[in-house]
């Protein structure tokens, strides 16, 4: 039952993964866009929304395996909670405001709110696999880590 | 292991994949969000907010 509890986090870690990493970050992707739509900011929006879904995965996995994932991994998990919807917010701010005036001050200031937001999203899944080992050593009968 | 944590795993799992799954489907867009789009993210956004996973542990 261990091993299929095992293989079924990873294979979650792994999807939620897979469909960050594949899609790229704001600057760095080459997709078409639609008539009228600027990739920089269809971009820009993915990437607020991708980083939205993971801290937002990542703190839900966190409660629900707090007592096996560790007091470092409840310490970052409440570091996200108390700013990433901050960070989202200010982001949206200035996506809006730079989607109202293209300027080029106001697309700088995305491009520094979407690194931002990354940063907290790459956070969550570098110790989304650290927490799913801690947690499956606790289990195993051996102490916090 | 009892029953009750299966659940816990397999829910956890599954939320997992499904936040996956709904990046995919984000990135699959080609054109910016309007107005309407946006505010539905809102809405969603601060209904995530208000759940529990949202709290501070302490």
């Amino acid at each position: 039952m261990k091993t299929a509890r095992s293989l079924l986090m990873a294979l979650a870690i792994a999807c939620l993964a897979l469909s960050v990493t594949s899609g790229g970050l704001t600057g760095c992707a080459s997709s078409q866009v639609a008539p009228g739509s600027e990739a920089f900011v269809v971009e820009a929006e993915k990437d607020l929304r991708s980083a939205f879904y993971v801290v937002d995965g990542f703190l839900e996995w966190e409660l629900a395996n707090r007592p096996q994932a560790g007091k470092d991994v409840t310490a970052v998990a409440d570091d996200l909670r108390a700013h990433f919807p901050g960070y989202l917010k200010s982001a949206e701010e200035v996506l809006r405001a730079y989607k109202a005036n293209r300027t080029a001050e106001n697309k700088a200031a995305l491009g520094t709110w979407v690194a931002t937001l990354n940063s907290a999203m790459i956070q969550s899944l570098k110790y989304l696999p650290q927490a799913t080992a801690n947690a499956a050593y606790a289990k195993a009968g051996n102490p916090a880590q | 292991m009892d029953p009750i944590t299966i659940i816990a795993a397999i829910t956890a799992a599954s939320t997992l994949m499904e936040k996956g799954i709904q990046i995919i489907e984000e990135r699959k867009r080609h054109a910016e969000l309007t107005p309407a789009e946006e505010a539905a993210w809102d809405k969603f956004v601060a209904e995530q907010l208000q759940k529990p996973h949202w709290k501070l542990s302490e």
